[in-house]
């Protein structure tokens, strides 16, 4: 590493992908305006086509990368998963925001 | 019972901690009381002497027809005893499930003028919810009422929907089948008599384990979780209960001879295996939760099932666990979605909003040993520990 980098990467590296789930965030993909408010644009796992626990592993390796107080939205199609990730914010201690359609699942890190 | 059983220790009666053997091996520990018991030693005597003498057609004229007829009829006598009710309110089913569902129907169409209701705990045994299901095909309603964390009924949304107008009958189990959890019955009951609707109480986690429930209109059972044959149901309809149902298919003279055996064994010894069973039961709690992380123990820790305890436990799927439990020698049950034929997880941990996946059952039996628990808190958190690993889950 002599040549010095002229520039910061422009976003975070990418996180590790070796646990099957795709990771991609809204702030990755470009062919989305960016939006300046980090409360209406929550991070983005996509767990669709996993089957519990997975969806809830992915969750619990994603959340402590996100800032106290940041949301994280789990997609999910599971039918297990709309009762294991309120189950799991529970025995965690996070917060439960809410589910919407996609299914999408949103979670609050509390600490 | 035999052989094993000569060389238990002195003192520790009806807890045979040698295990029986077979061709060398020992038998599989079998920790699946709620789905079925092995028979017990007087279904298999009764069953013995009842197809000696009560193999004829019940129904016809002649000596060994009435022979059998007479076991029938004692049958029914012993088994209405020990569930507290006449002979002829009781009839034998085909099964548990069976009786459910003729219970269900029976209710809502002898009350089918007072309304077209069916309300039921929504952590019901599926073959109550699928009569309620057919209720509602039907052009009837179902309201199920929720229970808590802990699986308990909710005694004020019970009470108000059972006033509802157009309440035609009502169903809550004794105990629940996947969590353990015993319902208040005699509170159940008479919040329906107030208002004059019948009640359905399948008892089918219950009987033979702790005492039979008071105050039902209608109650049923399974033989084969009572230590009788599979293939009989129990199904008794108080005298006076508006309850407009066929009679069920001729039930087999000689099981339905076993069932009441059985049956009246089982509740004569239901005190003194609960004093046994459920210190096993509180063992494997303690354990699971000391020695087990990120583990939930599930139903209520003291309106209980002795025999029965749920948990889960986080980031494991229960099917892996299920199988490696099942290497290791345990047949155990779970709840998990994925061991499901449909994929959906329990609707009684749903009900409950604890945790579904990584969910197992065990449920212990008359034959259940110390030694038998003792390998299961031993060997359970390294098989968990295994399995977390292999997911990458470990430190999560």
């Amino acid at each position: 590493m002599t040549t010095p980098d002229p520039a910061p990467p422009a976003t975070d590296p990418p996180s590790p992908r070796s646990w099957g789930y795709r990771d991609e965030t809204i702030s990755d993909r470009d062919d989305l305006p960016k939006i300046a408010e980090k409360e209406e644009a929550p991070e983005v796992l996509d767990c669709r086509g996993q089957r519990c626990p997975l969806p809830v592993i992915a969750l619990a390796r994603r959340l402590p990368s996100l800032p106290v107080g940041a949301v994280l939205r789990v997609l999910a199609d599971d039918p297990a998963a709309a009762n294991d990730i309120p189950a799991w914010c529970r025995m965690r201690d996070h917060e439960y925001v809410g589910a919407s359609d996609g299914p999408a699942y949103d979670v609050r890190r509390r600490h | 019972m035999g052989t094993a059983g000569d060389q238990a220790v002195p003192g520790t009666a009806g807890a045979r901690d040698e295990k029986p053997v077979r061709n060398g091996q020992p038998t599989p520990t079998y920790f699946d009381a709620a789905s079925a018991v092995p028979l017990h030693p007087v279904a298999r005597a009764a069953l013995d002497a009842a197809l000696d003498d009560g193999w004829a057609d019940p129904a016809k004229l002649y000596a060994a027809s009435r022979r059998a007829n007479h076991l029938l009829e004692a049958a029914r006598g012993a088994a209405a005893e020990a569930i507290g009710c006449r002979p002829e309110e009781l009839t034998f089913t085909p099964s548990g499930a069976d009786a459910c569902q003729r219970a269900v129907a029976g209710l809502l169409r002898g009350r089918r003028r007072s309304g077209d209701t069916l309300v039921h705990s929504a952590v019901e045994h599926s073959s109550v919810l699928h009569a309620a299901q057919a209720q509602v095909d039907s052009g009837g309603r179902a309201v199920s009422v929720p229970v808590d964390r802990l699986g308990r009924l909710s005694l004020d949304a019970f009470e108000a929907a059972v006033r509802e107008p157009g309440t035609a009958a009502a169903a809550v189990m004794s105990a629940n089948h996947e969590v353990g959890t015993v319902q208040p019955i005699d509170l159940v009951a008479s919040l329906s008599a107030v208002v004059g609707v019948p009640l359905l109480v399948d008892a089918a986690q219950s009987l033979g384990r702790v005492s039979v429930p008071e105050g039902w209109s209608v109650l049923t059972g399974s033989a084969r979780k009572w230590g009788g044959p599979a293939g009989v149901g129990l199904l008794a309809v108080r005298a006076g209960t508006r309850y407009d149902a066929p009679a069920p298919p001729p039930v087999s003279v000689p099981l339905a001879v076993a069932a009441a055996a059985s049956l009246r064994a089982a509740v004569a010894e239901a005190g003194a295996q609960a004093a046994r069973l459920s210190p096993l039961i509180d063992r494997i709690r303690s354990a699971v939760a000391t020695n087990v992380p990120d583990v939930e123990v599930v139903g209520d820790p003291v309106h209980r099932l002795p025999n029965l305890v749920t948990f889960s436990c986080l980031y494991v799927d229960g099917e892996a666990l299920l199988h490696a439990l099942d290497r290791r020698g345990f047949a155990v049950s779970s709840g998990s979605s994925c061991t499901s034929s449909t994929l959906d997880p329990s609707h009684v941990l749903v009900a409950m909003g604890v945790l579904s996946h990584g969910n197992i059952r065990v449920s212990l039996h008359r034959d259940t040993t110390e030694s038998d628990v003792d390998r299961f808190v031993e060997e359970l958190p390294g098989i968990v520990a295994a399995i977390r690993a292999q997911a990458g889950a470990s430190r999560l």
